[in-house]
Order: structure tokens, then C-alpha cells, then sequence
């Protein structure tokens, strides 16, 4: 059972990449366990931290069935209830086929193909601009 | 602490934070996280309910469960009220507490592990969920 | 007599031209309901624009509390003042999600402050006053 706990938190590590802002790479697969210690663990972090962007990519993610969206958006919800953002990175073009075909509405989730697309909008609600030296 | 049980009498409104507070604390003893702990109350406090607003009057009843591996809890919410005619449509999704269309019972099976309905309608209602730390 | 009783159980005042409502207690359906009318009563009486009602005492919140006051924040924005939510748990989230709760577009904030800070474009006074106003005093 502890290695259970222990893989949920190496598998699912919570970042902090920019003040507010939060990155949790998820890889393996996700059952409904697992999405509730995601979940949890996110939660306690953006009360932690006062973060208002998650970025959750899934690009590592084994399968993205109905099952496993429906996760993804419990969580999406969650972070809206604590005034947080949430978006989902690492969208490859088969998910996304996976995903409409499947019917799932995504609706209010963000989502974009990598995590850098996810940063740029993380810092546009964040209202920041990166700058370059002169 | 293994035969550890509380029983609550539901008859008055404020028996429903009653019951959802104390088995926020047998939660706390089974050892959840704040978070299962809160889940476990919020789901004692929609079984309280539904007994105080359909049946009037009923008891909820909270017992920490040991397994060799792990501990949980256990809750029981039965009352003699009207009973459920139709069980598939109140555990269908669109019905809830919070707009009053229903007994919240789809949420409460979310919340929980294990959720099982044994109902007669002009008989009576009990329900009994366990979650597992 | 009642009226009373509820605002010193959950100490409503107002801080920065904002109703700030801290709930420390637990709440029952009746509570709720007071509450809510006390805040309306004062918005309305006092022309507030702004209320904040914080949650982190609260240890226990299910649908039906939520649901109450989350429909007292959409009741104060048809009186023209805007409420926030705040102090939420994730206990009290994830619970919440669960049960399928939805809150709307009602506006939530982390903590009290922060709460207060997103309602201050809203509160302020308007810049072009038709009659000399006294300056804004910061009330503690």
C-alpha cells in the first residue's frame, strides 16, 4: 500500500515553474484512485502556493479513454472551485481524435498540444510578458 | 477501537451536522486525509438529510472498519419513512440534493467506496457505505 | 431578536466598502438562510457593492449549504453588488465535485484578502462626483 502512495506522487509530481503558476506531468495510466490523489494533491498545492494556472500534461498518459477525460475534467472543475485555471498540455492528434469520436465535451477545459503552448497562455492570464534583454 | 460505532438520531435539523460532524471525527481516527475526511461527512450529511426531509425521522449509525491492510469506515443511514419506488431513476445522475429534485444519491455513491440500497417502499430505507483509507 | 443573534455568531462588517462575512461557525439550512437575509438587508440599507463571504471556518459543507450560499452571491448581484466566495477547502472541493455541484459564474477567491482585492475595482467610488466627496478613509 505505501508503494502504491509513493507511486502516485513519483508519477504525478507537482511543479511550481513561475510564481502561480503550477505544472504536474502525468504519465502511466489513471484510474479513478489515482485521479483522486491527483486531485488531492493538486488541491492542497494551489491553496499552498496561491496558484492560479495549472498546466496537467498528459502527453505521458497510456490511454485517454472516456473514463480517464471524464477524470481530467473532474479535476479541471475542482481547480475552478478554488479560482484556479486549469490546462491540459500534451494533446497529440490521436487523443484528439480519440476524444471527439468518443462524444466527451471538453467544453471550458483549455486545452493545448505541448507544455509550452500551455505556458504562453498560463502567463497571458497571468497578465506577464516575456521580454528580451537589449 | 475495532467495535468503535456511533449512533445518531435524526429527527431535528440540526441532527444532520450532527452526524456528518461526528463522522468527520471517526474519519479523523480511521486515519483519512483532511480531504476523505471531509468526503465522508459531506456524504453523512446528504444521507442525514434525505432521512430528516423524506422520512422525518431515522439513524445514522458510524463504525471504523479494520482490515489486515487497511482501516475505513462504515456508515449506515436507515429510517422507516416511504422508501424508494424507483431506484434506477434516483440513482440516475441529474437528480441532487442541492436543487431539490432529489436525494443526492449518484454524489454520495461518488463520494464513497462502497454504496449499497436496500429499500421498500411504505417500509422503510437503509443505506450502507464504507470508504477505505 | 434573531436578527441579532446571527450577526454576532458570524461577526459581519464591513471592511474597504465591502460586507465581509466570516463564517466561523457550522452551518445548518436555517443559518443560511439568516445569513442571507442579513446580507441582503445590509446591501440594500447600506448601498454596498461589494460582499465577501469567507468560508474557511466552515469545516463542513454539503451541497445544500453550498447551493445556499452560492444563491445568496447571485441574490446580491441582482441588488447590483458583487460577491465573492472564498476560503474554500479542498476537502470542501472535492467533496463538492462530486456531488456535481455547480457554482455558476459566481467569482471565488483563495482568502479573505484576496477576495477583496479582486472586488476593489467594483466598490470604488465613481471618479467624476457631483458633489465634493470627503476622501476614501481606510477602515480596519
Amino acid at each position: 500500500m505505501a508503494n502504491k502512495k509513493e507511486n502516485n506522487s513519483v508519477l504525478a509530481p507537482v511543479n511550481v515553474i513561475w510564481e502561480g503558476i503550477l505544472l504536474i506531468p502525468i504519465s502511466g495510466t489513471i484510474d479513478s484512485k489515482r485521479a483522486q490523489g491527483i486531485m488531492e494533491t493538486i488541491l492542497k498545492k494551489i491553496i499552498e502556493t496561491k496558484s492560479k494556472s495549472i498546466i496537467m500534461d498528459v502527453l505521458g498518459v497510456v490511454t485517454v479513454d472516456s473514463a480517464v477525460a471524464n477524470h481530467l475534467i473532474k479535476i479541471t472543475k475542482a481547480t475552478k472551485l478554488l479560482g484556479a485555471r486549469c490546462i491540459v498540455s500534451g494533446i497529440v492528434p490521436e487523443i484528439a481524435q480519440i476524444i471527439v469520436a468518443l462524444g466527451v465535451d471538453l467544453g471550458e477545459v483549455d486545452t493545448r498540444a505541448d507544455i509550452a503552448d500551455a505556458l504562453e497562455l498560463a502567463f497571458e492570464v497571468a497578465g506577464l510578458e516575456v521580454v528580451k534583454r537589449k | 477501537m475495532k467495535n468503535k460505532k456511533k449512533r445518531v438520531e435524526i429527527s431535528e435539523e440540526v441532527n444532520i451536522v450532527e452526524a456528518a460532524s461526528e463522522a468527520m471525527i471517526f474519519a479523523q481516527i480511521a486515519g483519512f486525509t483532511r480531504v476523505g475526511q471531509h468526503m465522508v461527512a459531506t456524504a453523512v450529511s446528504e444521507l442525514a438529510r434525505n432521512i430528516y426531509l423524506y422520512a422525518m425521522k431515522g439513524e445514522v449509525t458510524i463504525r471504523v472498519l479494520e482490515r489486515k491492510t487497511n482501516k475505513g469506515i462504515q456508515i449506515v443511514a436507515e429510517d422507516n419513512g416511504p422508501g424508494i419506488a424507483d431506484i434506477g431513476a434516483a440513482m440516475k445522475e441529474h437528480f441532487s440534493t442541492s436543487d431539490g429534485l432529489g436525494l443526492g444519491l449518484p454524489g454520495v455513491k461518488r463520494l464513497m467506496d462502497e454504496f449499497r440500497i436496500d429499500t421498500k417502499p411504505g417500509v422503510g430505507t437503509k443505506i450502507t457505505v464504507r470508504k477505505w483509507v | 431578536m434573531e436578527k441579532e443573534i446571527t450577526l454576532s455568531k458570524v461577526g459581519i462588517h464591513v471592511t474597504r466598502d465591502c460586507l465581509v462575512v466570516p463564517i466561523q461557525v457550522e452551518l445548518h439550512d436555517e443559518l443560511v438562510t439568516q445569513i442571507q437575509e442579513d446580507i441582503l438587508r445590509r446591501v440594500k440599507g447600506e448601498q454596498l457593492k461589494g460582499v465577501v463571504i469567507d468560508l474557511s471556518g466552515v469545516a463542513i459543507l454539503d451541497s445544500v449549504l453550498a447551493r445556499g450560499v452560492f444563491d445568496t452571491a447571485q441574490m446580491t448581484s441582482l441588488l447590483g453588488a458583487r460577491t465573492v466566495i472564498t476560503g474554500l477547502s479542498a476537502g470542501v472541493v472535492a467533496s463538492l465535485i462530486d456531488l456535481d455541484f455547480e457554482p455558476g459564474n459566481v467569482p471565488i477567491a483563495l482568502t479573505l484578502d484576496e477576495g477583496l482585492q479582486t472586488l476593489e475595482p467594483y466598490v470604488k467610488p465613481k471618479e467624476e462626483p457631483e458633489e465634493a466627496e470627503e476622501p476614501e478613509e481606510e477602515i480596519d
